[in-house]
């Protein structure tokens, strides 16, 4: 029966997993179809094969940070991750439907973290492994924010002479490519990775792995397939939407946007930091608006960020502590 | 105020009050943006600064209607 359960817990994570592909795929390949560099079919091949390369490029840090640093190992059970999954799947479905955007990553610790003590009281929780977390919930789209801003102003600068625009765009056009990938690797290793840490957690509580263990490769080839597959199955549609809803960005824009996303995705990924890839692409936007002009960007949405930092954390591990209580009670 | 001055300078505000919060080996992330986000509040003031020397801001379409009107009274 408690392999069963097992199973069944880990097919929600991966369920999970499949969602966050099929979810945020647009912010991966929205610009590159908006600006009409790929279709929106061939945009999500390009970004499904790139989520599933990331397992070669990076270790598993961020999998690590969630399996061990958010909770003490001892209080991990296949009830108390089942909660978490719970309290961080609900929520996402609730801002879904409110429009906000926030971060399935910090939805899924602050489950975990609900169910924890709903079992065994503060104590059990890392305090500095959630801190390090929290930090970087407001320092990653900083960073995308300023990293965009510097990117988009070297290139202004140094191409404002220029009279060659069409080549120019053409330039960039190819090398949204590079940079759409680059950010597709960086999706696959930060939110794939938080997929394994709760299966790693999963395994080592039902006693199939010892404490400390490394991820099996099972489990992070199933990871990347399954955000791979939620990209490929039904990424496509979404884009279609953002593609003609969103401002319209010229080549250079998105090209450093991405580029400067990819590259804070890159360093927190290394650094074993889970972070929020919505909120990272979200700050390099507003980073690439900012060097235009500051009434080029939808302070709205901005806000809507900080409401989501404030909100995410309690409210999913308010969530999962309510549902630990009923499933301990039966 | 510049705008966009004002919104880099609340980001190195913010970027060095997580310092103490950040554990030792992330610390210079919280240095460098500071740094980086004081430079551009500084950079963007300037550049405001010399706008509005090159352009001095033209009447708005109330304070012309005003002198339009003050105008034709006199």
């Amino acid at each position: 029966m408690e392999t069963l359960l097992l199973w069944l817990v880990v097919a929600v994570a991966l369920g999970f997993d499949y969602v966050n592909g099929f979810h945020d795929a647009a912010n991966s390949i929205a610009t590159i179809v908006s600006t009409r560099v790929l279709s929106p079919r061939w945009a999500v091949v390009w970004a499904a094969t790139f989520n599933f390369v990331a397992f070669l490029v990076f270790g598993t840090h961020v999998a690590d940070t969630i399996a061990k640093d958010v909770v003490l190992q001892d209080v991990l059970s296949i009830g108390v991750i089942f909660s978490g999954l719970v309290g961080a799947i609900s929520l996402n479905l609730i801002t879904f439907f409110l429009g906000l955007p926030t971060s399935s990553s910090h939805a899924l610790v602050g489950g975990m973290a609900g169910a924890a003590v709903a079992k065994a009281g503060t104590h059990v929780l890392v305090v500095e492994g959630i801190r390090k977390i929290a930090v970087f919930i407001v320092l990653s789209p900083l960073l995308g924010l300023a990293l965009a801003f510097v990117v988009f102003t070297v290139v202004m600068w140094v191409f404002h002479r220029s009279k060659k625009v069409d080549r120019l765009n053409r330039g960039f056009r190819r090398l949204q490519l590079v940079s759409a990938a680059a950010y597709s690797i960086g999706h696959g290793a930060n939110d794939a990775q938080k997929t394994m840490g709760i299966i790693l957690a999963l395994l080592i509580a039902a006693g199939h792995l010892p404490k400390g263990a490394d991820v099996p490769l099972w489990v992070v080839l199933a990871a990347h397939t399954a955000i791979a597959a939620g990209t490929l199955s039904g990424g496509w549609r979404i884009v279609k939407t953002m593609g003609s809803k969103i401002t319209r960005l010229q080549p250079v824009g998105g090209f450093a946007a991405e580029s400067a996303a990819a590259a804070t995705l890159f360093f927190v990924s290394a650094s074993g930091i889970p972070v929020s890839t919505t909120h990272t692409i979200t700050g390099s936007i507003i980073g690439v608006g900012t060097a235009h002009r500051v009434s080029a960007v939808r302070w709205g949405v901005a806000g809507r960020v900080v409401w989501a930092w404030v909100l995410t954390i309690p409210i999913a591990a308010a969530i999962a502590a309510a549902t630990y209580a009923v499933v301990a009670a039966f | 105020m510049d705008r966009r001055a004002l919104f880099f300078l609340g980001a190195a505000i913010v970027s060095a009050a997580l310092y103490p919060a950040t554990d030792a080996q992330h610390r210079w992330v919280c240095v460098a943006l500071a740094v980086v986000y004081t430079v551009l509040a500084v950079g963007s003031a300037l550049d405001a600064w010399s706008r509005r020397r090159r352009h001095p801001a033209r009447p708005g379409p109330r304070d012309r209607k005003g002198q339009e009107a003050g105008s034709g009274s006199s």
